[in-house]
């Protein structure tokens, strides 16, 4: 299984990313339901294994960052996802 | 990893996708703006056509295409810089939207001898159609009815030899326009 994975807040916001061009980290918050601080650091991970990409931009003079899913994250994540069906369907078969 | 966390990691990315792929936002004042536009070349054409306006008024045309193009323009950049999340389901929605567009060009331009007088005027109402049925294929019952809207003016344009333009601006005016107001006051 993929480590960087394996928690669910980081699952979640790779979930969040998948079917999304880019996500500002207000969205993202709403949607993990998490402190500001809490997000950041797990960001921070995905962003160096690679898995998230991250944008720095102005609007209305104030700093937002937005955040896209990287084809190195789309395919650990795809992978990951196919691991844990593998093993509930070897606990199914057992 | 445990099965039951397996599990319910699992359930939760599947909760997350599913309620991510229904999200198709729409902005409504572009259809709004679009809608009149096209309602506004076909009365102009059809007051030409009546001869209650001297034929140069077609440079109208010019003036409610480039302001169509403005508006279009300069909110979409707006917006683009205030949004929170562009989904890729909307970039597909833009894709069908500008295919469409391009094809009705292409007909519109190069189709004069297939689609002489008023068929292309009515290709927009066609165009109409096919953008309103897609998103009503994403579960938005007002854009279908508005695409119904759109075909309907279309057939009923067909009928009717005396007045074609001003069935064909009602239907623009009252599907794309329509619609527009109605995803801009839904979200109000």
């Amino acid at each position: 299984m993929d480590e960087l994975l394996l928690s669910k807040i980081r699952l979640g916001i790779i979930a969040e990313l998948l079917t999304s061009e880019w996500v500002a980290f207000s969205a993202l918050q709403r949607a993990v339901q998490t402190t500001n601080g809490n997000l950041g650091a797990h960001l921070g991970k995905l962003i160096d294994g690679g898995y998230v990409d991250e944008e720095k931009i102005f609007v209305d003079r104030r700093p937002q960052s937005r955040y896209r899913l990287t084809g190195r994250g789309r395919e650990a994540f795809v992978s990951h996802v196919r691991q844990m069906q593998a093993l509930l369907d070897s606990q199914g078969a057992s | 990893m445990e099965s039951v966390e397996a599990r319910e990691s699992l359930e939760m990315v599947e909760r997350i996708v599913a309620a991510s792929s229904r999200r198709l936002c729409l902005a409504g004042e572009f259809f709004l703006v679009w809608g009149v536009v096209s309602c506004g070349m076909d009365v102009v054409t059809q007051l030409i056509d009546f001869g209650v306006w001297p034929a140069s008024a077609v440079w109208l045309w010019a003036a409610l295409i480039g302001f169509g193009i403005a508006f279009t323009v300069v909110r979409r950049r707006a917006l683009a810089l205030r949004a929170e999340r562009v989904s890729l389901l909307l970039r597909e929605f833009f894709s069908v939207l500008w295919v469409t567009i391009g094809i009705a060009v292409v007909c519109d331009v190069f189709g004069w001898r297939l689609f002489p007088g008023w068929g292309s005027a009515a290709i927009w109402n066609v165009v109409a159609a096919i953008v309103l049925f897609y998103v009503g294929t994403h579960s938005n019952w007002r854009a279908t009815l508005a695409g119904a809207v759109a075909i309907g003016s279309f057939i009923v344009a067909n009928y009717v030899t005396n007045g074609t333009g001003f069935v064909l601006a009602a239907g623009m005016l009252f599907s794309y326009g329509a619609f527009g107001l109605a995803e801009m006051l839904s979200r109000e």
